[in-house]
Parts: C-alpha cells; sequence; structure tokens
C-alpha cells in the first residue's frame, strides 16, 4: 500500500460510503466509527443497526467509537478479489474497538509481514481509490498505533 | 413424528462438465437413487431441490426429466448448505405424514474462480473485505496463536481428503497429494493455500426417503434412520462472527439439539461429514461437534484421529476439498455417504468394519448451519 497523502492536491476527499465515519479534512487522520448503541441491553454495533442483533430492541442510539483498539486477529490475502479497489498482498484485521465492538477493515501504511495478533492500533481515514470525478475515495483502514 | 428412513442415493460423479446440462446431471443422480432404492418414480409423492446459481423454478426442470407426474416441486436454496435445508424440509413432512414417499435432490453448475458473494458493489468488496478464505483465515490464524498449532497440522485435513477422495469413483479430485504439496501451492489468504481451498465443482446428488412403516414394499434391503436434525441461522454472539459459517459456537448450539432428538452424544459418533469449504473447517468442526475438546483438534487431525482408519474418520468421500463442493449438490451428497457407510457398502472407504451405528452431517452456508444425525 502506498501512502496517498502527498498525492491528495486539491482533490476531494469522498467516503467510500456515507454514514460510517465522521469525514476528516485530510488522509490519515484518526477515523471517528459511526455505530448504534442499544438502549435496552448496551450492545453496540457497526454500522448502526435499526434493531438491536442481541435483544432485539427497536431502541438505537447513535454511537461514535475512539480510534483506538487492538488486533484480535489478521490474515494476509494473496488473490485479487474482483471488484476490489484493494491489490495484493494486502492485511484483512479484525479489530475490537476499546469502547465499541470488533470491526473487520484492512491494514494501511503497515508492511503485513510485521502484524501480530495483540498490536496496539489506531483507526485512520486512508485513500482506497479514485473515483471517476477524480475525487479521493476514503475509508477507515487500521495502523499501527502511535506511528506518528 | 413417525421414524422417517433414508432407502436410496445416488450421485452424478462431481467435477467440470461444461458439456452437461444440469438435467443431465439431475437425471442421472436421480436414477441412480430410485435404483438404489427400489422406489419407482411414480411412487414418489413430493421432491425437495437444493440448488443457488441456476435460474427460476430450476429444479423443476430436473425432477420432471423423469417424467411429469404433477408431484409438488420444492426449490430450497440456503448457498452451500441447500440441499441439507431441502433434505430437512423433505423429511418433516414425510415425519408429519404429509407425504410418505420423498424425493430430495441437489445439483449445481459452478463459475470458475472465488464464490461471489451476494454484495458485490458493497464497501466489503471494494475494501477486499469479502474474501471467503479469508473468514476460515482469520479463525485459523487466532487458533493458532491460542493453542500453538502449525500451519502443516490444517493443511493435513486437504492430505487426509485427497487421500479419501483417491478412493472415490465419484469424486471431482481422485487422486492424492502430499503434505509438502499443499503447503507450497500458492498462498490465498494466509495461512490457507490454494490445496486447502475446495474448488468449483459441477454435480448432482439425490436421495430417496420413506416413512418407515411404508418401506417394506420396496426393494432396497437396507436403509438407515433420520435420528435427529438441528438447524439455525447464526445466533447474534458479542464476540463473535454470529453469523459466519466458520463460528464454533453456533454448532455447538446447534449440535447438542440435534443430539438429544437423536438420544445419541458425541461418543456415540462412528462417521462424520463435514463442512470444509476450506481445509481448517475439519479442525473447527469437529471441536464444535463436541468430537473432540476445545483446542485438540488440529492435534487430533494431524495424529490421524480422522482418517478412515482413526477412531473419528471426517469425510471419508473426500469432502469438499477432494470429492468437491457443487455447492447446491454437497448436502445430499454428504447424505449418500452416510448412507454407504451406515449400510456397509463404502467399499475401500468403509470406516469401522462395516459396523457404524451412528453418523453425524454438518453444512453450512450463507444463511445458517444444518446439522443432521443418522442410525442404523
Amino acid at each position: 500500500m502506498t501512502n496517498t497523502t502527498s498525492a491528495a492536491g486539491t482533490s476531494t476527499l469522498k467516503p467510500l460510503r456515507s454514514g460510517m465515519f465522521v469525514l476528516p479534512d485530510r488522509l490519515d487522520a484518526p477515523a471517528l466509527l459511526l455505530g448504534g448503541r442499544c438502549r435496552a441491553c448496551g450492545e453496540t454495533f457497526f454500522p448502526k443497526r435499526a434493531y438491536c442483533a442481541a435483544c432485539c430492541s427497536g431502541d438505537q442510539d447513535d454511537a461514535e467509537f475512539g480510534d483506538s483498539g487492538v488486533i484480535e486477529t489478521f490474515t494476509v490475502v494473496h488473490q485479487q478479489l474482483p471488484g476490489s479497489a484493494m491489490v495484493p498482498p494486502y492485511a484483512i484485521v479484525r479489530v475490537k474497538l476499546d469502547d465499541g465492538p470488533g470491526v473487520q477493515t484492512v491494514a494501511a501504511n503497515w508492511d503485513p509481514a510485521s502484524i501480530r495478533i495483540g498490536d496496539r492500533v489506531q483507526l485512520v481515514v486512508h485513500k482506497v481509490m479514485d473515483d471517476e470525478a477524480g475525487n479521493t475515495v476514503v475509508t477507515f483502514m487500521a495502523q499501527p498505533a502511535n506511528r506518528a | 413424528m413417525r421414524e422417517v428412513v433414508v432407502l436410496g442415493a445416488g450421485l452424478h460423479r462431481f467435477g467440470r462438465f461444461p458439456d452437461k446440462s444440469s438435467q443431465d446431471m439431475g437425471r442421472e443422480a436421480i436414477k441412480n437413487a430410485l435404483d438404489d432404492s427400489g422406489v419407482p418414480f411414480p411412487d414418489i409423492e413430493v421432491a425437495y431441490v437444493g440448488r443457488v446459481l441456476a435460474g427460476m423454478g430450476a429444479g423443476l426442470n430436473v425432477v420432471t426429466e423423469m417424467g411429469q407426474t404433477g408431484i409438488p416441486v420444492i426449490n430450497i436454496e440456503m448457498a452451500c448448505g441447500s440441499s441439507t435445508s431441502a433434505f430437512r424440509e423433505a423429511y418433516l413432512q414425510v415425519a408429519h405424514g404429509t407425504y410418505d414417499t420423498a424425493l430430495v435432490v441437489g445439483f449445481e453448475k459452478m463459475q470458475r474462480g472465488m464464490l461471489q458473494i451476494s454484495e458485490q458493489a458493497s464497501y466489503r468488496t471494494i475494501m477486499g473485505l469479502a474474501v471467503m478464505p479469508a473468514t476460515y483465515a482469520l479463525q485459523t490464524q487466532r487458533y493458532m496463536a491460542e493453542y500453538g498449532a502449525t500451519p502443516e497440522m490444517f493443511a493435513q485435513v486437504s492430505v487426509k481428503s485427497h487421500r479419501n477422495g483417491a478412493l472415490n469413483p465419484y469424486a471431482q479430485y481422485q487422486k492424492e497429494v502430499t503434505l509438502d504439496e499443499v503447503m507450497s501451492s500458492r498462498l490465498v489468504a494466509e495461512p490457507i493455500t490454494l490445496l486447502q481451498c475446495s474448488p468449483t465443482t459441477d454435480g448432482a446428488s439425490a436421495v430417496v426417503i420413506c416413512a418407515a412403516d411404508k418401506a417394506a414394499k420396496y426393494s432396497a434391503k437396507r436403509s438407515m434412520t433420520v435420528a435427529g436434525w438441528a438447524t439455525g441461522s447464526g445466533k447474534f454472539a458479542p464476540d463473535g462472527d454470529g453469523d459466519s459459517e466458520t463460528n464454533t459456537g453456533e454448532v455447538q448450539r446447534l449440535v447438542k439439539i440435534a443430539y438429544e432428538r437423536a438420544g445419541v452424544g458425541p461418543e456415540d459418533v462412528d462417521v462424520t461429514q463435514l463442512h470444509d469449504a476450506f481445509a481448517p473447517g475439519e479442525v473447527f468442526t469437529i471441536e464444535g461437534l463436541g468430537l473432540v475438546k476445545k483446542g485438540e483438534g488440529a492435534r487430533a487431525v494431524w495424529e490421524g484421529r480422522t482418517e478412515i482408519g482413526g477412531d473419528l474418520p471426517v469425510n471419508t468421500d473426500g469432502g469438499l476439498l477432494s470429492r468437491g463442493h457443487p455447492i447446491g449438490a454437497t448436502g445430499t451428497a454428504m447424505v449418500t455417504e452416510i448412507f454407504r457407510q451406515l449400510t456397509g457398502e463404502a467399499g475401500p472407504r468403509q470406516v469401522k468394519g462395516g459396523k457404524a451405528k451412528v453418523g453425524l452431517i454438518h453444512n453450512a452456508g450463507i444463511g445458517g448451519v444444518n446439522i443432521l444425525v443418522f442410525t442404523r
């Protein structure tokens, strides 16, 4: 994966899917995920659900989760997935957020060979591709904590 | 509920058959199952068909190849678990007395390459997350860290399955592979290599079931009893991928129900067919099914316990890895192999000297897990 900060230029950051994270004004800024918290049982979800998967309550609050967590597990993918912007080899990681649910994402700014279970991570907003209008399409990815 | 028995089973060979249609393959599997059971097609009262990728109502076009008797033909879809779902629905209707005889069919003609699940344009696809082998790989990496298992232990599943497939004339791959060949095939999602992935396959399978008290009039002189079943769609678990097909907790929840219905326990199981879409699936699932303790699955495989001659034989026909995985046809092929094993007709693949009494099936797909227990 390449660091695309310098390539951002004057293009606009566009979220891969709206409503998943707080859109920052620069690349590699902390990614604050937008999910849900059940008012009945307290379970947290990403993305937000209309009804709680655990207790089925429809009483769901918006929740914003912090950017820190820990690697629960990971794998390095060596085969191109059709339709994906990710070029192998890349790492899929499952991150348990410190104040939220487990989420799956890909690693950024990280040599896949050096990832270990238990590593502390920070979620950042990273470039995934350019769209046809020249916008920089971004999504949340995991980089090693304390990288900066 | 009435006792229900399997009277016969049959397959069309699994493999790649670009010149054959679903009807061609289905007709052969159905004929083999009918001949095996002694039940003539006009006696079949209902057909349940598991299939995924074929078009609308495709099951009708296959079943009516045998004749237009006007019976209901029910199409069932649960991805890779479609035809065990079809089997369960057929079983319940016969058990409840709606019908005396039922035909269960599974068939599939697959595209080459990685299975595309139906969220293709989603953010998960663009981010490279919707990778089936990665689901298994994530759990494998965690398992290795927790229990000190090695990649070779998971690769050994594929060595074992190919050895069994070499004994099965209906298998897609009838050739043994060495541990070194499995380990050195190209990486797909670490530590899973290509030879630890089930192939894309065409094939068809069929089973005939009958109310036990109506079976005597047919020429099949042996049968096995449907003893227990359970099915579910992935109950939420706070720390798990609730709906993942590698979810061991869901397997544990469901197999307990199936064992209770059958009046058996894991210690009674003589032979098992389980869902090894990727090799590590065997390790996780023998633990989920209670055949070994949690954390002991990889070592059990490594020590040969799941071989045909072992105390816990698994996927004696080669499993998804070697017999092949034509997704709609896989479930009834599992039932076919358990039938061969419990009736003592498995030939060179026969376990326990033909004295196997209890057979167990685990078949998973997007949408859930099916467990079936059979007794002789």
